[in-house]
């Protein structure tokens, strides 16, 4: 089910108000009751996939809790890696990594055939796995207890509101927050629903609309050079930028009208001033868990420096896997972890040239220079990300210096859409630098009501008039 | 609770007053929807016996009805406009205007009987805008099918409302006298956008069902209906499992034995390049062969009914 059809309009209102009808030890099982069945819209069976995964890391995590053998831990642990490596191999590497020893055995007229698997992926399996290997994780690490109550870790494991595309949220934050009673409260009710109506905005009018020109031209790239290629990538950008987090507010609402308070993962990314702020502030979920569950193990920052790069690298190298099944992604990630580590290695030399050059005395205009710049570069690395093939995303790259004054129409694009999208960007581009300004955008609650109301009433009335109601866009994190 | 619930409610009060704000301003008098009142002027007005054509734009932009008219030497209406009216409004449409003697000929659109346009999408809306009058006849699953196209028929008025020109060719003056939508006929022909038909969705045997009724319902009123296949492209009628979801239609109307099919579905499907900008859109050459495969029909279909008679 997604977040953005006329289904989940009728479902939202009835799990919450059941969920707040029904006596506190009731609500758990209404609540992993509904979660199975938002996951069951898509395709029931996976629910199967869900709940094994569910039952095996939570006996994994008592084995380990009531273990005193380091080496039985151990193995535990590792019986962890292998459930959760094996889920996510099966269901969304094996096809990956058997085309690529495939094209590997061709090329060197080997002459034999590797089956492939016709699973459909399941719907967020990327996030509930990692999610519920953290859990394991931390009790390894005996950070938390292993819960006990099998119903409240499947309801953990399941909540709908970020099961398919997050936050990955960590056992410590959400698990107590799932057994504590929540009453109805009137003030974060109606936080929650704003946050809802700004998820909804960012993904309808914004991210819908763009997709509708960057669909066009990545699907046959070929066809385009120049401007249109151009224009696709950044609108890309900021499609990508308003579906996820649009997502992840929309995540945040629902959870919040219930009382459950989810991590942030997104802080105006592309106002950062380096790539690594940018990813502090970009899926923050992600990056977090990848620092605490992969680089840090691998030695954090207490091995020597070309150590420390070369983890970096690899975080970088296995988030662009995560991200998709496909060397488009990997690529993606790669650049990500050189841009970090070439940054690291040119830290000192930047900050003398700037000095020399000034740039300091000038600090709002060091300032835009630094995010300019580090916008662009993180939108370059779109271009692979978004690429159906890397034939297409090499395409693209070699293709998109403009060869004459931009025209749009002359490429038979929705120019009427675009000119609406240009609108949406306008007004994300206001968000974002109110944001920036530190005016927190959901202070209104302060204001007069009469500019309260007129908000409600602009959002809502932007969705219905200038969003893709019925384009029934798939979320692009849900593919992950 | 019941705070914000009042809230909301306001909320939603105020989104459908500027609904009903923009549902009220008046559409502009040259939309190609608003052909529905010229066509709707000549069925009240032109003496019976007729030939009625109804249909989609199928049949609005495939069709020569002068040339049926000299063949089979009657007045001749066609009644297609948009196949998104939904087949059940078509019908309910010229059913009360049915005479005695009439011959209504209904070409519906395959996506009639696959998938949920029976009940028509966001363009009945604006039929209904045209003509208001219409909404007493809607059926229950008609009303219930419509409310949710509401918001999407609202963003188009918008767009209405904000264009200053009328389009160059889908307007209310490509049609002539008759009902023939002309506008392409000149026009060079875009390459078609093939599709399948059921996408894995069975026969709506609910649409056969209201081809049936409205058969009864012509017979009574001393009428006669039948059916013809609308005119496709022949790459439209190989692609994926289309040819079988149309034969399986076919197969369905004939063993019901209400409604009879004056050809089959394949004498319908003519060579791509007949076809103006989608699989049902003839152009002009393919518009004139269909036309004359039609005259036929109806030619051969009326001296029948006269040997029958004389016998």
């Amino acid at each position: 089910m997604l977040f953005n059809s006329i289904d989940f309009l009728i479902y939202f209102p009835i799990v919450v108000g059941g969920y707040f009808w029904l006596a506190h030890r009731w609500r758990w099982i209404w609540l992993l009751a509904a979660s199975y069945y938002f996951y069951m819209s898509w395709r029931p069976q996976y629910a199967l996939l869900l709940g094994f995964s569910t039952v095996v890391n939570y006996g994994i995590a008592i084995g380990i809790e009531q273990s005193d053998q380091q080496r039985r831990r151990r193995l535990l642990l590792l019986l962890a890696v292998l459930v959760n490596g094996g889920v996510l191999l099966t269901f969304k590497y094996f096809n990956f990594f058997a085309t690529s020893v495939q094209a590997l055995f061709d090329y060197f007229h080997l002459g034999v055939t590797l089956p492939l698997l016709h699973f459909l992926l399941p719907v967020g399996i990327s996030f509930y796995t990692f999610q519920k290997f953290g859990y394991v994780m931390d009790v390894y690490r005996r950070e938390i207890p292993a819960e006990k109550h099998l119903g409240y870790f499947a309801l953990y494991s399941s909540f709908f509101p970020q099961l398919v595309a997050g936050p990955i949220e960590r056992t410590g934050r959400l698990l107590p927050q799932l057994q504590q009673p929540h009453e109805f409260d009137y003030d974060r009710v109606a936080s929650g629903l704003r946050y809802m109506a700004w998820g909804f905005f960012k993904k309808l009018v914004i991210a819908d609309k763009a997709a509708l020109v960057v669909n066009l031209i990545y699907q046959h790239p070929t066809n385009y050079e120049g401007w249109p290629l151009i224009l696709a990538t950044y609108l890309f950008a900021f499609q990508i930028y308003c579906d996820f987090s649009g997502y992840s507010d929309i995540a945040i609402g629902a959870a919040r009208i219930m009382g459950i308070e989810l991590m942030e993962n997104f802080r105006q990314p592309y106002l950062s001033q380096s790539i690594g702020e940018f990813w502090r502030r970009w899926h923050i979920s992600l990056s977090t868990w990848f620092r605490d569950y992969l680089y840090i193990p691998l030695g954090g920052n207490r091995v020597p420096v070309r150590r420390r790069y070369l983890n970096l690298f690899i975080v970088f190298v296995v988030s662009g896997l995560w991200h998709g099944a496909n060397w488009t992604f990997v690529i993606w990630g790669a650049l990500h972890g050189a841009y970090l580590v070439g940054e690291l290695m040119l830290q000192k030399p930047f900050a003398a040239l700037s000095r020399r050059l000034t740039l300091p005395d000038w600090p709002w205009f060091y300032r835009v220079l630094k995010v300019f710049f580090v916008f662009h570069l993180v939108t370059f690395t779109w271009i692979f990300f978004r690429a159906n093939t890397l034939t297409d995303a090499l395409y693209i790259v070699t293709h998109l210096l403009p060869t004459g004054l931009p025209t749009i129409s002359a490429h038979n694009l929705p120019v009427n859409t675009f000119s609406l999208l240009i609108i949406g960007c306008a007004i994300l581009g206001m968000e974002t630098i109110e944001a920036m300004r530190q005016v927190n955008r959901f202070s209104f609650q302060l204001q007069p009501v009469w500019v309260r109301w007129s908000s409600y009433y602009a959002i809502v009335i932007f969705i219905l008039l200038f969003g893709e109601l019925y384009a029934k866009g798939q979320f692009i994190y849900f593919q992950f | 609770m019941t705070r914000i619930v009042t809230k909301l409610s306001a909320l939603g009060l105020l989104i459908l007053l500027t609904y009903g704000v923009l549902w009220l301003i008046p559409p502009k008098p040259y939309l190609v929807y608003s052909s529905i009142l010229d066509k709707n002027a000549r069925l009240v007005t032109l003496p019976a016996p007729r030939l009625i054509f109804v249909g989609g734009s199928g049949i609005a932009l495939g069709l020569d009805s002068e040339l049926i008219e000299a063949r089979v030497k009657r007045p001749v209406l066609n009644m297609g406009v948009n196949a998104g009216f939904g087949l059940h409004y078509m019908l309910q449409q010229v059913k009360t205007a049915v005479q005695p003697g009439d011959i209504v000929v209904v070409v519906p659109e395959y996506e009639h009987f696959y998938g949920d346009l029976l009940e028509g999408d966001q363009n009945l809306l604006w039929a209904l805008r045209i003509q208001p009058s219409m909404v007493w006849r809607l059926s229950w699953g008609q009303v219930m099918h419509m409310l949710p196209q509401f918001p999407v028929f609202i963003q188009q008025r918008i767009q209405e409302i904000i264009r200053t020109t009328p389009d160059p060719i889908y307007n209310r003056n490509a049609f002539t006298v008759r009902g023939d939508f002309v506008n392409h006929l000149d026009l060079p022909s875009a390459p078609l956008a093939l599709y399948t038909i059921a996408e894995g969705r069975g026969l709506n045997q609910a649409a056969v069902q209201v081809l049936e009724d409205f058969q009864v319902a012509v017979q009574q009123q001393g009428a006669q209906a039948y059916l013809i296949y609308p005119a496709i492209a022949e790459s439209f009628w190989t692609f994926g499992e289309n040819r079988k979801a149309i034969e399986t239609l076919n197969l369905t109307i004939l063993r019901q034995n209400g409604i009879q099919p004056l050809t089959t579905p394949d004498d319908a499907v003519w060579p791509d390049e007949m076809f103006f900008d989608t699989v049902y859109h003839l152009t002009r050459q393919g518009r004139q062969l269909r036309s004359e495969r039609i005259a036929e029909s109806l030619v051969r279909l009326l001296h029948n009914k006269v040997a029958a008679k004389s016998q």
